[in-house]
């Protein structure tokens, strides 16, 4: 698969608006994370009940938003942008993979406790989602760029 | 020798080695290879994880997936180990008769180490995450990334690499320190790298974070790691500044960065055995000596209570000094101890509460926050202390190997003392005024 002006749009447009994703809910879990110190103590300081109160894991993931956002000059077929997209997509599969693997030790926990897993709480960790809308753009970075040096 | 090539070539030798070698290859390059350069996947990432702007962001954020991937994802595991020992204890301590064997067994042996082996799973899931970052060659790009930061701030840039394995144990951290080539960038290296929280503190800020933080108890654990390095790069910077045989700029980095590879299993698992294994070790050895002699000063004069015993006279003796900064005499004893290795301040609490036959980890916890021995305030306070005072015995040791000075040794000790009570007082004076209190 080759960068063309005519993926190149399409693929630029996705990562902007996947980084755009990433980056509003990386700013709500930074807000909700600081729900403490806005005299928030209990639920959720935006009312959404399954956005997590996360402050680190919230600018990480802001850092992956603006990772994608670097990838918006594929738009002309710039080759050397693939890098951004690349590096995007291998951080939305660190994250993925482990919410996903925290997701099974939470389980994993409930059945040593003998507890009841909250497994909709965990699933519904926006880092998990967005991570399988980024396979897309992994899969066209990993097929668009070269492997060794071609002459 | 090195001084006098120095003088002669007008810059550092490796400079000027690895100019000519990049002239070299530069020149013939040209001669050799046709056409415009195409660039590889390899060449692509470094555009990204090397960039002036993301490259740090990118290496924190990856940082704080692999301290997620640490502690949550290897929390049922340690809550395997508690259960276990748990009930080896009620075991052991059910079937002797005799009571101070069946205490020194269960509560001492058992409950001490019990409540230290329960840290194991997450050291090595450390241990295996950065072993992946190393063998991806990510580490060596972090490396490079944080030169930047770190030669302004005085620092060398090799001093990155003892810093990062400082992470894992100070003590080859500071060995580590003996690829720097400048006598003065080596000892400041050696100076800071205690301030890295290596894994021997990670049991203590599981422990309060859990037991006071609620669940801000990971980013609690979260920020004394920065802690560490902003107040390493802030010690160096100031050592630099005021101590005249540092002052100066530190010597360049050159780095050759190795080609991106996909980690196999089997080397991050052997990479993960061989550094995990010397806790490992350690709990076998000093920590379970250490523990043992916390039993029998909490265990006597026997029948006594806890109050009357001679870790409890120890312990308002040394009180006094830690009272402001929120600690009673329980916390106190706690950190005396940690002087010997931090694993045991774990294992002391765990003992001191006399919890041996069901130290788990929850019900320490439990104490901790029923008994009200920490504010989330004074808690974070304690474990900044136990970040900054120096890590352990062993790690004096070394630093006295590796500079060959008291004058030095004497130094790192003191100021870490000093930082650590400075740091906590002022958690606690800004945690008050903001009504944390």
């Amino acid at each position: 698969m080759k960068l063309n002006g005519g993926n190149g749009k399409v693929v630029a447009t996705y990562a902007l608006i996947l980084g755009t994703i990433y980056f509003v809910l990386g700013i709500f879990e930074v807000v909700e994370g600081f729900g403490p110190f806005f005299g928030v103590t209990e639920g959720p300081v935006l009312g959404v009940e399954w956005l997590p109160a996360d402050l680190f894991g919230g600018l990480a993931i802001i850092v992956v938003g603006a990772v994608y956002f670097g990838a918006t000059p594929l738009w002309k077929a710039k080759y050397e942008s693939l890098s951004f997209l690349l590096v995007s997509a291998l951080l939305s599969t660190v994250f993925g993979a482990l919410y996903m693997l925290i997701l099974g030790a939470n389980g994993f926990g409930a059945f040593l406790a003998g507890e009841e897993w909250e497994w909709m709480a965990d699933l519904l960790r926006p880092e998990i989602w967005l991570f399988f809308l980024s396979l897309p753009l992994g899969y066209f970075a990993l097929k668009a760029t070269r492997t060794k040096r071609e002459r | 020798m090195s001084e006098k090539t120095k003088e002669l070539l007008g810059e550092e030798p490796e400079v000027v080695f690895a100019e000519k070698r990049y002239a070299f290859i530069s020149e013939i390059l040209p001669k050799v290879l046709k056409g415009k350069r195409p660039l590889t996947r390899s060449d692509l990432l470094d555009k990204a994880l090397l960039n002036k702007y993301l490259g740090i962001p990118v290496f924190l954020a990856l940082w704080w997936a692999l301290f997620r991937f640490t502690f949550d994802v290897s929390g049922p595991l340690s809550d395997l180990i508690d259960m276990s020992f748990g009930s080896l204890g009620e075991v052991v301590g059910g079937a002797i008769a005799n009571e101070q064997l069946a205490s020194f067994l269960a509560d001492g042996v058992i409950g001490g180490l019990g409540g230290v082996l329960v840290f194991l799973p997450p050291i090595f899931f450390l241990f295996f995450g950065l072993s992946i970052l190393e063998d991806s060659g990510y580490l060596a790009r972090a490396a490079f990334v944080v030169d930047r930061v770190l030669y302004k701030l005085g620092l060398h840039g090799k001093s990155f690499i003892p810093m990062l394995i400082g992470f894992g144990c100070n003590i080859p951290g500071i060995m580590a320190a003996r690829t720097i080539d400048k006598e003065e960038d080596r000892i400041l290296t050696i100076l800071v790298n205690p301030l890295m929280s290596c894994s021997a503190r990670l049991p203590v800020y599981v422990l309060i974070g859990g037991a006071v933080l609620g669940g801000y108890a990971v980013t609690g654990t979260f920020s004394m790691y920065i802690l560490g390095v902003v107040l390493a790069v802030l010690m160096a910077l100031l050592f630099r500044r005021v101590i005249p045989y540092f002052k100066g700029k530190p010597s360049p980095f050159i780095l050759e960065l190795p080609m991106y590879s996909t980690p196999t299993l089997r080397s991050s698992l052997t990479h993960m055995w061989e550094r995990g294994v010397l806790f490992l070790k350690k709990a076998g050895t000093i920590i379970l000596a250490g523990i043992i002699v916390v039993w029998f000063l909490s265990s006597y004069p026997w029948g006594a209570p806890l109050e009357e015993t001679y870790l409890a006279m120890l312990g308002h003796i040394i009180e006094p000094i830690f009272r402001p900064l929120g600690f009673d005499w329980r916390g106190a004893v706690g950190l005396f101890f940690g002087f010997i290795a931090k694993e045991i301040v774990v294992g002391s609490f765990a003992v001191i509460f006399g919890l041996g036959e069901e130290a788990e980890m929850e019900s320490i916890q439990q104490t901790i926050a029923n008994q009200g021995i920490f504010t989330p305030v004074t808690g974070l306070a304690f474990m900044a202390f136990t970040l900054l005072y120096i890590p352990c015995i062993a790690t004096i040791g070394v630093i006295y190997r590796e500079t060959n000075s008291w004058k030095w040794t004497i130094f790192s000790v003191a100021y870490g003392l000093i930082l650590a009570y400075v740091v906590a007082f002022a958690i606690v004076g800004i945690g008050g005024l903001l009504g944390f209190a």
